[in-house]
């Protein structure tokens, strides 16, 4: 599975449009992480505890993504976005879309 | 007093977050700087459609980079009071600047890690993390990703620029993190609820007889305490590699400390009557004290609950006093049947007189 920003990738021709596949996951916070953060914020800079948490919710949000392509007989996902929005307090959604492609 | 001790807390705090905070967005603007002319090599370009002369197949492959950056109490207080005057807010653009540098920068390394040195499409998401209701602070994440194109064999079969799926490790979710499909937490629930099972039981047996057996002299609770912890310990020693999460591991361990306490104690008592000899009658003399003197040097002084002390303290000193005593490999059991029945008998003649007619 080939995932790429892109609208189109040079010199590779799509033969199939499969339609739009998106995945997405919710986090919040863990209580005693929270904490430690709040300790941080006194000082400013970067918070590493949270950095991993989004990061690792990007991961399962592109992996949910790949799976429905996979079930729909893709190869590639064009053009994929990530959007991310803030549910409540101290959790949120990440979602993973873009366009499954068969490229042959 | 209470606002003296808030506005000390706040001026440390302000004074932490200037000196520190300080300290830290220098460090983190020199280090940003380093890595970013160690990577000016790799271009990026904002623009939706590529570089379409570049020859032979390519393999797009996604790379992204994120930052979460936090400001500190001085800065935020600083702002605060620019709010009142209106204008930009040098403090949060500073913020949103630094972690916006600091996601390009994780994901041009990430596009020299995977062989490139273009990135294209690059896009940029911001979020706020922290909860403004809650009083947090600002805290602001920067997501930036892009495509980067390698150049591949024109065999389909090629697939090493597909992406791989993110083990379960690096989600950070396992299946056993839920206690409930834990089979470690299961048999460790199952146990204390057994045990506590088993300590209802014994308590309601205990009322049902008239035999009433008792620790003489009061059980053991200090080392039955001891005994449960140490026991709890060891056990969460051996098992410290199951992915059982550290809340649950403590709040099983805190369920399991009282209930094996008890258990102990029933099963303390039943160990000593299993091992015990006959009954026999020992004689003992009440004391000035409220204790009971034995008259066979060999059995110890008695001292009994000093919750029916009021009824020893009607009975005249140098009474005599027979209990029935066996004895087992833990010590001395009385039978406290009799002995209930007279303090029974002496709270059912004073509560009359208290209530009035």
């Amino acid at each position: 599975m080939l995932l790429s920003n892109l609208e189109l990738i040079p010199n590779r021709t799509i033969a199939e449009h499969l339609g739009v596949v998106q995945g997405s996951t919710v986090r919040s916070k863990h209580v005693g992480r929270d904490i430690m953060s709040s300790l941080k914020n006194v000082v400013g800079g970067e918070l590493k505890a949270y950095t991993e948490l989004m990061n690792e919710a990007r991961l399962q949000a592109t992996n949910r993504m790949v799976e429905q392509a996979e079930q729909l007989g893709a190869n590639a996902i064009l053009n994929v976005r990530y959007v991310t929005t803030a549910i409540t307090a101290g959790a949120a959604e990440i979602l993973a879309y873009g366009t499954a492609v068969v490229l042959e | 007093m209470e606002l003296l001790i808030k506005l000390f807390i706040f001026v440390v705090l302000i004074l932490v977050g200037y000196f520190r905070g300080m300290r830290n967005r220098r460090l983190h603007v020199e280090a940003l700087t380093g890595e970013e002319r160690e990577l000016r090599d790799i271009l990026i370009f904002a623009a939706r459609t590529p570089d379409l002369t570049i020859p032979g197949p390519h393999d797009p492959v996604l790379v992204c980079g994120n930052a979460v950056i936090g400001s500190d109490h001085f800065r935020i207080f600083l702002s605060s009071l620019r709010k009142f005057v209106g204008g930009n807010q040098p403090v949060y653009e500073e913020l949103t600047n630094r972690a916006r540098r600091q996601a390009i920068v994780r994901m041009k390394a990430a596009a020299r890690s995977a062989g490139a040195r273009m990135v294209f499409n690059v896009r940029y998401e911001t979020t706020q993390i922290a909860n403004n209701r809650q009083g947090e602070l600002a805290q602001v994440e920067v997501l930036a990703y892009g495509t980067v194109l390698i150049p591949t064999s024109a065999d389909a079969s090629d697939r090493r620029h597909h992406y791989v799926p993110a083990s379960e490790r690096d989600i950070g979710e396992t299946p056993a993190y839920e206690t409930f499909k834990n089979p470690h937490g299961m048999i460790s629930l199952g146990l204390i609820l057994a045990l506590a099972i088993y300590v209802v039981f014994e308590s309601l047996a205990a009322h049902g007889s008239d035999l009433l057996v008792r620790y003489l002299n009061g059980a053991p609770w200090t080392a039955f305490c001891i005994l449960s912890t140490v026991v709890a310990l060891v056990t969460g020693w051996t098992f410290r590699h199951t992915r059982l999460p550290w809340s649950d591991r403590i709040i099983i361990g805190l369920l399991f400390i009282p209930v094996m306490t008890f258990s102990l104690y029933f099963l303390g008592m039943r160990l000593d009557s299993a091992t015990a000899g006959d009954w026999r009658d020992a004689h003992f003399t009440l004391q000035n004290d409220l204790s009971l003197k034995p008259i066979d040097p060999a059995l110890p002084v008695v001292r009994l609950d000093s919750v029916n002390d009021d009824y020893w303290q009607a009975q005249p000193k140098g009474m005599n006093v027979t209990l029935r005593l066996r004895h087992g490999w833990l010590g001395y059991q009385y039978d406290a049947g009799p002995i209930a029945a007279k303090y029974r008998a002496f709270k059912a003649r004073q509560s009359p007189r208290v209530g009035g007619s």
